[in-house]
């Protein structure tokens, strides 16, 4: 069931009118919205429902467990067992295929080739998501930072509340959990907040990405040998522009739902196309992730040594890499992560030696306070200077890198690159329409945030029939001027 | 009153019979290398996403082999069902009337599971005005792709990993069989070359090499690129083309 459907908006409504129906009632109004995921989730295949509830049965029990036991290594043993079993089956479902074809390379490459015992498996929709949510469970029972949930009904409902089953955000039971035991409320500003996260999602999704997708995006990368130069520069900026509509049109319509349901869930991009340094659009795309990574992987790669040196480069990049895999079992996420740890580790190594080298120079600075002042403090044009040029290396290292992460295959990268460098052919595909899009749609990156919020608080007091009507209306708009058709969310594949 | 050659006359009338001699063996070569061209068999293939797939394929197959030339002509998500997004007729023919190929494979139908809209009535998918319908449209595709030199082969649509789709495409599949058979086309069955013994669909099977691969993409539609090699080398082998 895809958000901007008919469908969702019938089963959205139908679970919002029964749910603050229930609201006085905690335990059956949970029970509604567990019943309602289930449904949400076996509505695209049934079957896998019962993995689901398999994966959050273990949670549960294994969260009992750690807290259960007092001995510190019997607790390390059980929650290292816990995520193998959590990793376990990603591995089967996601990577067990991925894993057997390129050994299939590798032993044809050495010439003692064999068939491996594939399986006929079909990728569980979400299934990176939930297994994360269940990682990050038993792992914050076992440091400490949650006590583990008695009630059934809130470990399963937290792995399973459909907001944010499929695609995100990644929500953490330290935040999500204690939500569930408080009385949920709907005020007017949560309404309005989640009703403009929902149109502004749609508006990105239906209109932007779609548009994009439709007319530029996929022509170019269904057969890059077929398509002139020009075009294939501008599908690569306008890639970077989709991939971002898309999800974090997903993440807004997922955080807008919860908050009509009463519950709140954090942002998950916040203008990342406009970061002037990787770290800092790290710190704005897919946040959920990315801290999910550096709570639970990088962390769990330093240990209890404080990082340093070549040991934080290598764990920095071994993040990201693994983090490219996360994304889907392909060589071209491997890589789209690799490129990522690589810029990431040498942006650190410049900031870390810049600083250095500018800290020494101060020191054998042996003019007068004043100057060293001077020296120490960069202009305001120093400033934008380097925010232009840190802009500029970010923006065209991640759209260059999302070739990669755009191709089904390595080949279809490789031959996308050939074809974009021979500079050949002018514009077919780009109109000036997509290109005011794509524009449009970076150059908005740089205006303040909060936006939504400001705007929330502003409008809460609004009449209903004000509210609904520009919902309506809204909504209404978006379909009118968008495309036809709903193509699925570029993260449900992962 | 003739005149006696002196040495270096001799020497110079000697090297222009070398040049003459050089420029016409390298004329003679450069004819002999236009009429191989020339002679290169020109296979055109074309179609939806899957003929893409196919079309690769057969590039990669013949990649070395200059006897045979590889063109496309393909599009993703289209069909012959809407005609208002992609009008096959009129791609094909003009595509046809520039590069007149000697073999024209046609792979097309994958996006067509679709309601079709004729005149202000809406015949839903495989529904009797829809498979008298569908059935025109692919007669009139094949009278726009029939060329007196070009021997035209449709390729039927492989099976997918959806059972809804693939209950279609078996429908489909005899419609341009039969269709194929009334424009004295060939007609070249691929599915049982993708599926188990058993007649399900599977996403790995015998590479080129003789190993066990993936050779179907994660959506359990098109083809990976040791797939497409597999896909084109059964078509080429039923055609005759290895």
């Amino acid at each position: 069931m895809l958000f901007p459907t008919p469908e969702f908006a019938i089963f959205f409504f139908a679970v919002f009118v029964a749910a603050w129906a229930l609201r006085t009632l905690d335990e059956p109004r949970k029970a509604l919205l567990l019943i309602a995921s289930y449904f949400f989730y076996g509505y695209w295949d049934w079957r896998f429902t019962a993995l689901l509830a398999v994966s959050s049965a273990f949670n549960y029990v294994a969260g009992l467990f750690i807290a259960g036991t007092k001995g510190e290594v019997t607790r390390k043993r059980i929650v290292g067992v816990a995520v193998a079993a959590n990793l376990s089956l990603l591995g089967v479902f996601k990577y067990y295929n991925f894993f057997m074809d390129s050994l299939t390379d590798l032993t044809v490459a050495l010439g003692i080739q064999r068939d491996m015992p594939f399986l006929e498996i079909i990728l569980p929709i979400g299934i990176s998501f939930f297994t994360f949510q269940g990682i990050s469970y038993v792992v914050d029972v076992y440091r400490g930072h949650i006590k583990p949930v008695r009630s059934p009904l809130d470990l399963f409902l937290y792995i399973s509340f459909f907001p944010q089953l499929v695609a995100g955000p990644i929500v953490r039971a330290s935040h999500f959990l204690p939500q569930l035991t408080r009385r949920p409320e709907l005020t007017r500003t949560a309404v309005v907040f989640g009703f403009l996260l929902i149109l502004n999602g749609m508006f990105k999704k239906v209109v932007v990405a779609h548009y994009i997708a439709a007319g530029l995006v996929d022509p170019a990368f269904a057969d890059p040998t077929q398509t002139s130069s020009v075009d294939l520069i501008a599908a690569h900026y306008a890639y970077a522009v989709q991939v971002y509509c898309d999800f974090s049109a997903y993440s807004d319509i997922a955080i807008g739902t919860a908050a009509l349901l009463g519950y709140r869930f954090r942002k998950n991009f916040d203008r990342p196309l406009g970061a002037t340094s990787l770290a800092q659009l790290w710190q704005r795309w897919h946040i959920s992730l990315s801290t999910w990574l550096r709570d639970y992987l990088y962390r769990a790669l330093r240990g209890d040594k404080r990082d340093g040196g070549a040991r934080m480069y290598r764990n920095m990049f071994l993040t990201m890499l693994l983090g490219g895999l996360w994304h889907g079992a392909n060589w071209t996420f491997v890589l789209w992560g690799a490129i990522h740890g690589l810029g990431l580790t040498v942006e650190r190594f410049i900031k870390t030696h810049g600083h250095a080298w500018r800290t020494s120079r101060l020191r054998l600075s042996t003019v007068g306070a004043a100057a060293v002042t001077e020296t120490a403090t960069p202009s305001a044009a120093a400033n934008r200077t380097a925010a232009i040029v840190g802009w500029l290396i970010t923006f065209h290292l991640f759209t260059l890198a999302a070739v990669f992460f755009r191709s089904p295959q390595l080949d279809t990268a490789l031959r996308y690159f050939a074809a974009m460098f021979s500079f050949q052919g002018g514009p077919h595909l780009l109109t000036p329409f997509l290109f005011a899009l794509t524009a449009g749609a970076v150059a908005v990156q740089f205006l303040p945030g909060n936006k939504i919020e400001r705007f929330a608080a502003k409008a809460g007091d609004w009449p209903a029939w004000t509210l609904g009507l520009m919902l309506g209306a809204g909504l209404l708009l978006i379909e009118m001027i968008g495309p036809q058709g709903v193509a699925p969310f570029i993260y449900y594949q992962f | 009153m003739r005149v006696p050659l002196t040495h270096l006359d001799s020497l110079t009338l000697r090297r222009s019979l070398a040049a003459l001699l050089t420029a016409m063996l390298v004329g003679v070569a450069t004819q002999l290398a236009f009429a191989a061209r020339a002679h290169a068999l020109t296979v055109a293939v074309i179609g939806d996403s899957v003929a893409h797939d196919l079309g690769r394929g057969m590039e990669d197959l013949f990649a070395n082999n200059r006897h045979v030339r590889i063109i496309r002509q393909t599009k993703f998500a289209t069909g012959l069902v809407r005609t208002d997004y992609y009008d096959w007729n009129a791609v094909a023919r003009d595509f046809l009337r520039h590069h007149k190929p000697d073999v024209i494979l046609v792979v097309m139908g994958g996006n067509d599971r679709q309601a079709i809209r004729v005149h202000g009535r809406r015949y839903d998918a495989l529904s009797k005005g829809w498979l008298a319908d569908y059935e025109r449209r692919v007669s009139r595709f094949m009278n726009t792709i029939k060329h007196k030199r070009a021997r035209v082969y449709w390729i039927g649509l492989p099976p997918v990993r959806s059972d809804a789709l693939n209950y279609a495409y078996r429908i489909m599949n005899r419609v341009y069989r039969r269709e194929a058979a009334r424009h004295r086309f060939e007609y070249v069955d691929v599915w049982h070359k993708f599926t188990t013994r058993g007649g399900a669909y599977s996403s790995f099977g015998q590479s080129l090499e003789g190993v066990k691969r993936r050779i179907r993409m994660e959506d359990g539609e098109h083809f990976t690129q040791v797939g497409r090699l597999v896909f084109a080398a059964e078509v080429a082998k039923k055609i005759g083309l290895r």
